[in-house]
């Protein structure tokens, strides 16, 4: 009907709720959680097949005629990114099924889950703007709903209605910003618009344009000073949740920014490039700045994500086939690291029952398999070479210094250096022998490490290895900037 | 060919490392299993090293680049394995004495503490050492170069408790040294020389653009014409290069750590501080000749032979230099660490002379390479028979030491071998191969070196003969209850000596085949050949060898008789002593004072390098610690805090705040087109 793996998120987002029901009469809490791993497995497989097919050459078949015709569009950076969406979400959904065992009502959270994922699936395949901005709320309103999804605490439910509040404040700007090119060029197809707008010189409407878009898109992607939701809501989310969050709903925001960026606002580049250059600068830095002082470990975490997109941010300033390259391995291997982050995070609370800091000293000795995967995630984090984010900030620091915004790449060395001091601070107090650790602390459950440890290993592979992905990021920069 | 030469350069290593693996992995299922489960993977290694081996006649190298690091901008860094002649020695030698002196470990750790650290490092260490030897490019073989001397500080460490029976030197008046501190003294020091190196691949890369070692001899002429062109650049980059070699060798001047390394476990000792990392340097040096050969003799830039002119003088004066403190040492270990770092000298000495003239470069080579092998072999042996001889006798003075010669016998004989393989005695390898050395540097015309190196076959003699009198012939009473080694130790050794026999039968074979093998492939495939026309001075000499080739074996047997007949009169048939004969002389005890003090280096660096240290810490913290303290531990953090607590107020939580931060941006933005944009 429409893509594979999109097909198969619906089919299982909407009979996950069915089993869910099954389970319930049968005493099966767990179901609906394996069968909605399964399905977002058997999606990730058939995604990772058209990945294998567009970096082949061939352009796998999409609807070309009927109802959905023409409204998506299946290139290299569609589908890598959409490898790493549904790949990230196999990682969430295998540690949910622990994880969200007590909750009522799991089996909604897993529609809602693979709900958000096709949401990101099909914004990141969209073949016009409106296609875009359909997929584009439905991974929104999923997102509004898992991040209050314990309803019953205070907390969730404020931090959910705020980022409805903000988040929507968004979507009507961006949606105002689509509405303005549709008025200027007569279409919202990638396609269309690059044609027409492409080469055109700028008049000032399509300044606006790119304000509105930019901001639209900028709320979701948590750019200074459109950020304040974040920390709240990736704080008070599920854990599995934050991770997706933080690991690729935000990143979604930014891929979607690329594929307008690059199309309909390309002869904008001289000047938004200076503009990201300028907000990627803040965005990292206040993000780092801001995780130092934290104590809630999941705040320190959502605060460093802030930090990320500044990083992101930074190879889209540059604009260049190295810098888009930079930005889509960090998105990448961020969604690794921050998703092992956030993971790990969320199985010492499963057994501490706190979020914060200062309770978490010496668990190292009780949560050996946790504490080094976190470990091993925070290093990549930092940067330190032979784990996979040395290998994206040096080619984002490559990336800048070579389009002559070297301050952008001394930004991004200095912040590597802040953001050490509170990311090894996680490390030691994980590690400290002064106090005894809770008493509460055992070493999480096998579906939790398993997939934590799927990751780390990744983040270790790529780091060693960075050839194997190095390759198709470029390859997918390459078919971002050949749409005009 | 069964299996793809490619596949086995790289298994060659990865089995050793499999072995760590197992050395952690198996404890559980028990330690006889897990033992040999590691030897095992070390039989295999050596097993892909020995398939390598029918390559070595083609003469070719092969280059497997398995996977890259493209850097972003366009450069790349390769880590591949290299087979070449060189390499496929290197690895055979290494790998074959690991799998000895594993077989050895068996029996030897079985009641050591610290077994699963004992064998996991070994294994490392075999892996790093066949990846030093078989990497394709200066980056990956540094790599090796670290691990080795990182492994080498676990292994030295071993008994990091510092009990005091494992404590090292003395008796007093002599410092006794600790364990830990010898390991941290092997570290520190080789590190000083793995810096310099570093600096030296660096240097080179900006010149060269590349670090594969094929690729540097292939553009060969670019660079070196590149490098010639600013002044003083050749002999830097040759003394940077060198430092490497000389720390890792330990070569004068940085060899002082060569002896205290002796506080590991004997396997370590025989296995990494005589038979291979040691010999590290020289495969490096041996791999640079060819480069430095074509730039001082093709190319005709004098200043690369500076290369060989520090590398032959290095060699020569610490052949000399530690054969002399070999003689009066007293412990076992420390008289064989002292011998192994003057034969490596003789080994640098060989290397270096390859650049004396301008068709020596094979011969240099070979010569260097010989002595490395055959010394490999028999001083594995020696030091294998070392650690069974401390086992016995629960002591490392020689002076303690009176084992029977009957019911140990087999452990006598194969050490006898041994050691009349490392004196020179005919027709041993070791005299094959010192022969080839002591001729090169004849035949070029360095009497000096050639006098020193002569005079050195003396010492080892004396030292030799001291050694073995001292250990087995103390007196001819046969009362002793000593009783032999076990076999799985007794056969390695036992191995090794028969080796060192069976290569000194066809030693002048051996010596020209790899001479043949050396020529065939730096000469005719690399294409670093000679002009006929820049002939060497020495020509016309090198052409009336024919009394030479009788005149210098007899000149060495000589001087084998000249030190081995005082030290068999002191120590095997006790006719004379030589401490009577020390105490009647005023000149030989200061001479014998100032022997054992290590010739006074040891103390003269402590002093510049740790006293100096200590004694001006406290101008160092008062004006520079304390300042740049305050300024990293307190300033910054404060500043950060501060900034941070600030920014922190900006996230007020509040939701109709957050909103107006969207529209306090959108109305920012708008202006800031409006302004700028619209006009």
């Amino acid at each position: 009907m429409l893509t594979l793996p999109l097909d198969l998120l619906f089919l299982f987002a909407i009979t996950t709720p069915l089993i869910g029901w099954l389970a319930q009469k049968v005493d099966l809490p767990r179901l609906s959680g394996v069968y909605a791993t399964l399905g977002i497995l058997l999606s990730a497989f058939t995604a990772f097949q058209l990945l294998l097919q567009t970096l082949g050459g061939v352009v796998p078949p999409t609807p070309t005629s009927g109802l959905f015709n023409a409204y998506f569009d299946l290139d290299i950076f569609g589908s890598f990114a959409m490898v790493i969406q549904i790949g990230l979400g196999i990682a969430a959904s295998i540690f949910s099924i622990q994880y969200m065992r007590s909750e009522s009502g799991s089996s909604l959270y897993y529609a809602l889950l693979i709900g958000m994922i096709g949401g990101m699936v099909g914004v990141v395949t969209a073949a016009d703007l409106f296609t875009l901005f359909v997929f584009w709320e439905m991974m929104c309103l999923t997102s509004y709903l898992l991040v209050a999804f314990k309803n019953e605490e205070p907390e969730p439910v404020e931090a959910g209605i705020k980022y409805l509040l903000m988040s929507s404040a968004g979507s009507a700007t961006l949606l105002f910003g689509i509405s303005l090119l549709y008025g200027m060029t007569g279409t919202l197809n990638f396609g269309g618009l690059a044609t027409a707008l492409g080469h055109a010189t700028p008049g000032p409407w399509l300044y606006i344009a790119l304000l509105f878009i930019f901001t639209g898109f900028g709320v979701k992607a948590a750019i200074v000073p459109l950020h304040t939701w974040l920390p709240d809501a990736h704080s008070a989310a599920p854990s599995p949740i934050s991770a997706m969050l933080s690991g690729i709903v935000i990143e979604t925001g930014l891929l979607a920014m690329v594929r307008v960026l690059f199309t309909a606002l390309i002869s904008l580049q001289t000047y938004w490039s200076m503009v990201f250059a300028v907000l990627a600068v803040i965005t990292m830095t206040l993000g780092n700045m801001t995780a130092l002082v934290q104590d809630d470990l999941k705040r320190m975490l959502a605060y460093s994500s802030i930090g990320h997109i500044g990083y992101m941010l930074a190879g889209l300033a540059a604009g260049t086939v190295v810098g888009l390259t930079g930005t889509i391995l960090h998105i990448l291997n961020h969604a690794l690291m921050k998703g092992t982050a956030f993971l790990c995070a969320g199985a010492i609370i499963y057994r501490l029952g706190s979020r914060n800091l200062a309770d978490m000293s010496g668990l190292a000795r009780r949560m050996p398999k946790i504490a080094v995967a976190f470990s091993i995630a925070i290093f990549a984090l930092i940067g330190l070479p032979g784990l996979n984010g040395f290998v994206s900030k040096l080619t984002l620091f490559v990336s800048v210094a070579d389009v002559n915004l070297a301050w952008v790449g001394i930004a991004i060395i200095l912040n590597s250096a802040i953001s050490a001091g509170y990311y090894l601070r996680i490390v030691r107090v994980m590690i400290e022998t002064e106090s005894e650790p809770s008493e509460n602390l055992r070493e999480a459950p096998v579906s939790m490490w398993f997939p934590i440890w799927i990751l780390a290993i990744l983040i270790i592979t790529f780091g060693i290895w960075p050839d194997l992905v190095f390759n198709i990021a470029e390859r997918a920069a390459l078919a971002i900037l050949s749409m005009t | 060919m069964l299996i793809d030469i490619h596949l086995l350069a790289w298994l060659c290593w990865i089995f050793p490392l499999l072995g760590a693996a197992m050395a952690i992995l198996l404890i559980r299922i028990g330690r006889p299993i897990r033992d040999y489960a590691v030897v095992f993977f070390t039989f295999l290694g050596f097993l892909m090293a020995l398939l390598m081996l029918p390559e070595i006649v083609r003469a070719e190298s092969f280059n497997s680049p398995a996977f890259w690091i493209s850097l972003p901008g366009g450069g790349s860094i390769s880590i591949g394995m290299l087979i070449d002649p060189l390499s496929i020695i290197l690895a055979n030698i290494v790998a074959f004495l690991s799998l000895a002196i594993m077989i050895y470990s068996v029996k030897y750790v079985e009641h050591e503490p610290g077994q699963d650290r004992y064998w996991f490092f070994m294994s490392i260490f075999i892996t790093s050492m066949l990846l030093l030897v078989l990497a394709d490019n200066l980056i990956l073989m540094f790599i090796g170069w670290k691990m080795v001397g990182i492994c080498s500080y676990a292994l030295i460490g071993h008994y990091y408790s510092d009990e005091e029976e494992h404590w090292l030197g003395g008796p007093d008046p002599f410092p006794f040294r600790t364990p830990s501190r010898a390991g941290l003294k092997a570290l520190l020091v080789t590190t000083f020389g793995d810096v310099s190196l570093l600096g030296g691949i660096v240097f080179l890369y900006t010149y060269s653009g590349t670090l594969s070692f094929l690729e540097l001899y292939q553009t060969a002429d670019v660079w070196l014409a590149a490098l010639a062109t600013d002044p003083g650049a050749l002999t830097l980059l040759s003394v940077l290069l060198l430092g490497g070699p000389i720390a890792k060798s330990a070569q004068f001047p940085l060899h002082e750590w060569l002896p205290e390394a002796m506080a590991g476990p004997t396997p370590v000792s025989a296995l990494i501080h005589a038979a291979t990392m040691v010999k590290a340097g020289v495969y490096f040096i041996a791999r640079l000749i060819p480069v430095f050969f074509y730039a001082t003799w093709i190319a005709n830039y004098p200043e690369a032979f500076t290369f060989f002119a520090v590398t032959a003088a290095v060699g020569a004066i610490t052949a000399f230099l530690t054969g002399t403190q070999a003689m009066v040492a007293v412990e076992l270990k420390k008289v064989l660490a002292y011998s192994t770092m003057s034969q490596i000298g003789y080994m640098i000495l060989g290397l270096g002379l390859a650049g004396f003239t301008s068709h020596s470069m094979t011969l240099g080579l070979t010569a260097g390479i010989f002595h490395l092998i055959s010394h490999g072999i028999f001083k594995a042996a020696l030091f294998l028979c070392a650690g069974v001889i401390i086992h016995t006798t629960g002591s490392i003075y020689m002076s303690e030491m009176d084992l029977s010669r009957r019911s140990m016998r087999y452990t006598w004989i194969f050490m006898w071998v041994a050691t009349m393989s490392l004196m020179g005695i005919p027709p041993l390898s070791g005299f094959w191969s010192k022969e080839e050395i002591l001729s090169l540097s004849f035949e070029t015309g360095q009497f000096i070196l050639f006098a020193l190196a002569l005079v050195t076959v003396a010492f080892t003699a004396f030292y030799s003969v001291r050694f073995m009198g001292k250990v087995f012939h103390k007196n001819d009473e046969e009362n002793q209850e000593d009783k032999e080694a076990s076999p799985i130790m007794l056969v390695p050794y036992g191995i090794l000596a028969v080796l060192s026999v069976a290569v000194g039968a066809i030693g002048p074979w051996f010596g020209e085949q790899i001479e043949h093998i050396f020529e065939a492939y730096f000469v005719d495939f690399l294409g670093f050949e000679v002009h006929s026309g820049t002939a060497g001075s020495i020509a016309p000499a090198a052409q009336s060898t024919v009394p030479l080739t009788l005149l210098l074996p007899l000149l060495s047997l000589v001087m084998i008789v000249i030190g081995a007949l005082p030290a068999y009169r002191f120590y095997v048939s006790h006719a004379s002593s030589s401490e009577a004969l020390v105490e009647g002389s005023g000149i030989l005890q200061r001479i014998q004072m100032f022997l054992r003090k290590r010739w006074y280096i040891n103390s003269s660096i402590n002093r510049v390098f740790v006293d100096g240290t200590i004694r001006y810490r406290h101008l160092v913290q008062k004006y520079i610690e304390d300042p740049l303290d305050c300024l990293f531990n307190e300033g910054i953090p404060r500043l950060f805090s501060g900034l941070s607590k600030g920014l922190r107020r900006l996230q007020t939580g509040l939701l109709s705040i957050n909103i107006q931060y969207i529209l306090l941006f959108i109305l920012l933005a708008l202006i800031s087109i409006v302004f700028l944009v619209v006009p």
